[in-house]
């Protein structure tokens, strides 16, 4: 009886031990945390707007209530920097950049930072950066650092080095007048022209071709003087080789034919 | 022709091909008659006769390959993941195999057509199997690269993809170059041989066989015009296959010594490549020469001259790989350049190193001195020297390509190399098939090239190195022979 008891009992403490872990952790899923009050960043896709597309980025305060977040703005949430003091003004960031690109081609970024009242902020420093993914690491690849102008618009020119779906962030990490702000967009890269051309052998003037360099082809396209059979010091070896090699199974023909051909008549009788 | 106490006087031979000389005549000595017929029915005996060794030999060799095509299945439903390899040491036992095999290609046809060019006549008995090793080690070495990839089906975009500048094609070139070029030439001087076979096996022979010989003899009848259309493509093949057989190696050193990676970043690679090819090529004749010699009873007229003549070019390209050796690392060792310290460490006192002075010790000094001492100089001794050359040029390409990646170009961790058992399985599974194929060609084709030797050489031929084609009989030993008729 003891150790029935004994069961009974704990299998009850277990239980209870369970429900409170179970329950814990909804209310821990459902509940976001207590105030002080966290900036939040809403990153709503501009309506029909491709191409460009372009990324919004709403600063919002967040209720006290522990009520979940707007939905469209799930994805951006966790990324969000750290919070500044409630007190500061929010910008708002925007990021503008072609739906669509080329691996060969360059990409124009521009980020526009506004007061929440709609007044350019000119001097922000506007951080760029791309996602990467390297074995099970995720990160970014810094793009370019740029400071903006009167109109507030900070602009880098960017050329994609991998092709896909890439995520491209424009960040503004905030100051003592302002919090901070990001935006990012999307850009679909294209192509399979080869980024990274080799600069290797020598470039003789009309016996083989410069070799090209991928950066200059894109910037500055030029009509290349020389024949594009850079490879025919390799080709004109083999043919003398495999041309010879024919001559010799010839002699194989010559043999198999069953008579004598006259050159060899003559140098027979010889 | 006379024989005093086993010591031969050269007569006069007469340039004649083999069914010319294969027409018994009159003037044709009885004892030369004799000896012909016995060099023929020793050389045809193991095609026409097969005894249950041989199919014990060929089904063990078939089990090893079974093992190795289960390996390399392993390795492509799981990847190269299953090998050593990884991202800091990425070329392993298949790369060194490929270089290896390679080598040993390298002495057959060159050595075949060097001796030719140069009418040495104590390679006769012997051209034969070297030109065999040449084309069999290709077969088996090409496999290696496309072992190596871990997605075979993608060999087709170095064809389509691949760039002209590129030393991992002009491989692809001149190795499928010389498979071709060293095929052509093997077969030349067969075609007698087979209208031998066809004439003294045909009517016994199984009816594939008899198909096989009467294809592969082309007609063959002897005539002098035939003769001549051999003899000009021989001799265009001669001409050729040198300076291919050099480029093939140069081309395979080029691989290494055009990256940058400081233990490659060598000018001295093609030549080190050539000769270190030469040298375990040299060594993988003298072992087959050895093996076939004993089981196909073949002393008689594979002699311990042959063996003696290759002893001595094993010796001198031992020489000639210690001074390569010695450039190599004197001058990168004198400038010490960054990476060199740890490359150097890693040989000659660290992880490498055993392997290292075994290659050194063992691949070039001890074989050296096997050869220059006389009392070891003998047909087990080079044979010795010949396998220590073999595997010590196996640890060789395994110090350069293992140590050469081991080195660390930027500031981690060196990288470390251990073969797993796929690959392991795969190198066996590649020397069962090379011994396979070896095998199998002994059943096909005549080991000696019959009509070559009874042309050139008669029965009291003792063969001599490089010696001069004379008309006069060469020198009696008559110290030897008064003693022995005393």
């Amino acid at each position: 009886m003891t150790h029935l008891r004994v069961s009974i009992w704990g299998s009850a403490c277990i239980a209870v031990v369970w429900l409170v872990g179970v329950a814990g952790q909804a209310l821990a899923q459902t509940a976001p945390a207590q105030p002080p009050a966290k900036a939040v960043v809403v990153v709503q896709q501009a309506p029909a707007a491709p191409p460009p597309a372009k990324a919004v980025v709403v600063v919002q305060q967040a209720p006290a209530a522990p009520a979940a977040p707007a939905a469209p703005a799930a994805p951006a949430a966790p990324a969000a920097p750290a919070a500044k003091p409630a007190a500061q003004p929010k910008p708002v960031l925007t990021l503008s950049a072609p739906a669509t690109a080329n691996l060969d081609g360059h990409v124009v970024l521009r980020a526009v930072l506004v007061a929440a009242d709609g007044q350019p902020l000119s001097g922000a420093t506007v951080d760029f950066a791309s996602a990467a993914r390297f074995l099970n690491a995720n990160g970014s690849v810094p793009v370019a650092h740029t400071v903006t102008d009167a109109q507030g618009a900070a602009t880098t020119d960017w050329q994609p080095r991998s092709e896909g779906s890439l995520t491209l962030t424009a960040s503004f990490a905030g100051d003592q007048r302002l919090g901070a702000a990001r935006a990012t967009t999307v850009v679909e890269v294209g192509g399979d022209r080869p980024l990274y051309q080799q600069q290797a052998g020598v470039s003789v003037p009309g016996l083989n071709t410069a070799p090209p360099i991928a950066t200059m082809v894109s910037l500055s396209p030029t009509v290349n003087p020389w024949p594009r059979l850079s490879g025919w010091p390799v080709v004109a070896v083999l043919l003398v080789v495999w041309s010879l090699y024919a001559r010799a199974v010839l002699f194989l023909f010559t043999i198999a034919r069953g008579r004598a051909p006259s050159e060899l008549q003559e140098t027979a009788h010889e | 022709m006379t024989e005093v106490s086993g010591v031969a006087v050269l007569e006069q031979t007469v340039p004649v091909f083999a069914s010319e000389a294969l027409q018994a005549t009159t003037a044709e000595s009885v004892e030369r008659r004799a000896w012909r017929e016995r060099l023929e029915q020793r050389v045809l005996n193991p095609l026409a006769n097969t005894g249950l060794a041989y199919w014990i030999w060929t089904a063990f060799l078939l089990a090893v390959i079974g093992w190795a095509i289960y390996a390399y299945v392993t390795q492509l439903e799981y990847g190269l993941i299953v090998t050593g390899m990884r991202d800091r040491v990425s070329w392993g036992v298949y790369i060194i195999s490929f270089v290896f095999f390679i080598g040993i290609s390298h002495a057959g046809t060159l050595l075949s057509a060097i001796l030719r060019a140069t009418k040495a006549r104590w390679q006769l008995s012997i051209t034969r199997m070297a030109e065999f090793i040449t084309v069999v080690a290709l077969m088996v070495g090409a496999l290696f690269p496309l072992i190596d990839m871990g997605r075979p089906e993608r060999i087709l975009n170095l064809i389509f993809y691949g760039r002209w500048q590129s030393p991992l094609l002009w491989d692809i070139l001149a190795i499928t170059t010389y498979l071709t070029g060293s095929t052509i030439y093997l077969f030349l001087p067969l075609i007698p041989d087979f209208a031998l076979c066809r004439d003294r096996l045909g009517p016994t022979a199984p009816g594939w066989k008899r198909a096989f010989f009467n294809a592969a003899a082309l007609g063959w009848t002897g005539a002098a015009w035939q003769r001549q259309a051999l003899e000009r493509a021989i001799t265009i093949m001669m001409c050729i296959i040198i300076p291919v057989a050099v480029s093939v190696h140069t081309v395979v050193s080029w691989i290494f010594a055009m990256s940058l990676r400081e233990p490659f970043n060598s000018t001295v690679f093609g030549p080190f490549f050539v000769a270190g090819a030469i040298f375990s090529g040299v060594a993988a004749i003298i072992v087959l020469m050895a093996v076939l010699r004993k089981l196909l009873h073949l002393e008689e007229f594979i002699t311990p001259t042959q063996f003696k003549a290759l002893g001595y070019l094993l010796g001198a390209f031992t020489l000639i790989m210690i001074y390569f050796n010695l450039q190599e690392y004197v001058v990168t060792g004198y400038k010490m350049s960054e990476g060199v310290p740890f490359h150097f460490e890693q040989l000659m006192l660290g992880s490498l190193a055993p392997e290292f002075w075994f290659y050194i010790v063992g691949g070039m000094v001890v074989p050296g001195l096997i050869i220059l001492n006389p009392r070891t100089r003998t047909i087990p001794g080079i044979v010795v020297a010949a396998l220590l050359v073999i595997v010590t040029m196996w640890i060789e390409r395994y110090l350069i390509v293992v140590g050469g990646f081991s080195v660390p170009l930027m500031a981690y961790d060196p990288g470390t190399y251990a073969p797993s058992w796929v690959e392991w399985s795969i190198l066996a599974g590649a020397f069962a098939l090379f011994a396979l194929i070896v095998t199998v060609f002994t059943k096909l084709f005549p080991m000696v090239s019959v009509w070559e030797v009874v042309e050139h050489r008669g029965p009291e031929v003792v063969p001599q190195i490089q010696r001069p084609r004379r008309a006069a009989p060469r020198v009696v030993d008559h110290v030897r022979a008064e003693r022995s008729l005393a």
